[in-house]
């Protein structure tokens, strides 16, 4: 599915230069669920938006699906990440302006599917995701952890491959939590390749793998 | 009439249709009007032969040709009184009024426009600085900057037309009353409100998306970041 060599990545302002990824390689299979643990500030974030396009990496190779994508521009990187890699947030960033249904259907719009189309694959989704009756509320009318299931709905929405999801059980109590990681457990048993960011050795434990990071290299679990 | 029949008689050697002369803010197309080439046998006419119209080349010094001119007539008309003066200037004294309305026109529309453009840049810097984290989650989830920009610019130009709409039969009548005025009349062509729109348009577009130009093409996870 995904193979990173030597990758590092490095912030630079004015005055300090952080290293924030320091020689990671990491290879993820086809149908994986990669939970990376690791204490706070050690690049787990950067880790997952290098892997989800989102940034570039400084240096290093990055094959995604068989395409080098570690030095595309801006455009094919939106080309690439489109369709291909849904994302999860710890802190849900659904568009508070819409609601549920247009927050969902987001994804589908960008990838121009019709809609037709978009409405009835945006009604499977919410009904999977059991928040089909709020399809018409707006984020703030939703408790923690509906928004992620609408989130999650949201990244699955377009049938990604590979799901990157950072701490997506962090603002949510363990009753939602166990809710998101079951379904996210359910969309691993139908085939896509997750990779997940945890502080949760309880959520860790749902994945087939766990990689361990510290001070932006893995030291476990290659 | 080729031959005098009584003497002093003037052949008539061509009819022109609506001469048009003086203002144009009245009509005097109907006036009769005659012609006379005076030749060497009506000098005794006298001082009837008082205007002299000079064309000048074109690029010549004017100020230097006039002096010129007046020197020449001078010495030809000894003692007569000498006014030189430019056609284009007295047809600027005959249209003064009209020349300052479009002038006030003018002065106010750039005045209307840069306001307008003063508030289209704040309130685009507003919403793009508001709309940060929005169109950071658009971009992760596959929008591109052109989509972005465009998201952006559709209210200005939904905003644009409806003023638009409002604004041509206003013009349209304004410019009509106007025009009611004179005697002579250009038409109001159709393709000037177009054209209007367009210039506008592009100034408006130009100054949103030059504002929006950063945040469009900043990296989504800056803008998503958790506080
Ligand atoms: N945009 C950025 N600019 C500068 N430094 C950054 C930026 N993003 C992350 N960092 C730094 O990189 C390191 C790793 O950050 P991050 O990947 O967010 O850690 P984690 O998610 O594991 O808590 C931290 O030291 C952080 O301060
Ligand atoms: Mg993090």
């Amino acid at each position: 599915m995904l193979q990173l060599t030597d990758i590092t990545k490095v912030f630079r302002t004015e005055e300090v230069e952080t290293v924030a990824l320091n020689g990671v390689s990491l290879n993820v299979r086809p149908g994986e669920f990669v939970a990376v643990m690791g204490p706070s500030g050690c690049g787990k974030s950067t880790l997952l938006n290098v892997l989800g396009l989102l940034d570039n990496p400084t240096s290093g190779r990055y094959v995604l699906d068989g395409e080098e994508v570690g030095t595309l521009k801006e455009r094919q990187r939106t080309r690439v990440r489109k369709g291909k890699i849904g994302f999860v947030f710890q802190s849900f960033n659904l568009i508070e302006e819409l609601n549920v249904e247009q927050n969902v259907e987001l994804p589908l719009r960008y990838l121009g599917v019709p809609a037709r189309e978009r409405k009835k694959r945006v009604e499977e989704i919410l009904q999977r995701m059991a928040i089909s009756h709020r399809s018409k509320h707006f984020p703030n009318q939703l408790s923690g952890g509906q928004q992620q299931r609408v989130a999650i709905a949201r990244a699955v929405v377009s049938n990604p491959k590979l799901i990157l999801a950072d701490e997506p059980t962090g603002n949510l109590d363990s009753k939602n939590g166990l809710e998101v990681m079951q379904l996210l457990t359910q969309l691993n048993q139908e085939g896509t390749t997750i990779v997940m960011v945890t502080h949760s050795q309880r959520d860790a434990n749902y994945a087939s793998r766990i990689v361990e990071m510290l001070d932006g290299q893995i030291t476990e679990g290659l | 009439m080729d031959k005098e029949l009584t003497d002093g008689d003037l052949p008539v050697i061509g009819v022109c249709e609506n001469v048009r002369y003086g203002s144009v803010h009245q009509d005097r197309t109907t006036d009769p009007v005659a012609f006379v080439i005076l030749g060497e046998k009506y000098a005794s006419w006298g001082d009837r032969l008082d205007i002299l119209n000079v064309r000048l080349a074109q690029n010549s010094n004017k100020v230097e040709l006039r002096h010129q001119i007046e020197d020449k007539l001078r010495e030809m008309n000894g003692d007569a009184e000498v006014t030189v003066r430019f056609l284009d200037q007295q047809l600027e004294n005959l249209y003064q009024e009209e020349f300052r309305f479009i002038r006030q026109v003018l002065v106010f529309s750039i005045i209307c426009l840069v306001i307008t453009l003063i508030g289209v840049f704040c309130l685009t810097l507003f919403e793009t600085e508001y709309r940060r984290k929005e169109i950071g989650i658009r971009k992760v989830f596959g929008s591109t900057e052109e989509e972005i920009l465009a998201l952006l610019s559709r209210r200005y130009l939904v905003l644009l037309l409806i003023s638009f709409v409002m604004a041509v039969p206003l013009a349209w009548y304004i410019g009509q009353q106007w025009l009611l005025s004179f005697a002579e009349r250009t038409p109001i062509h159709w393709w000037l409100f177009p054209l209007a729109l367009m210039a506008v348009g592009t100034i408006t577009l130009a100054t949103v998306v030059v504002q929006s130009w950063r945040t469009a093409n900043e990296n989504p996870i800056n803008s998503i970041k958790n506080e």
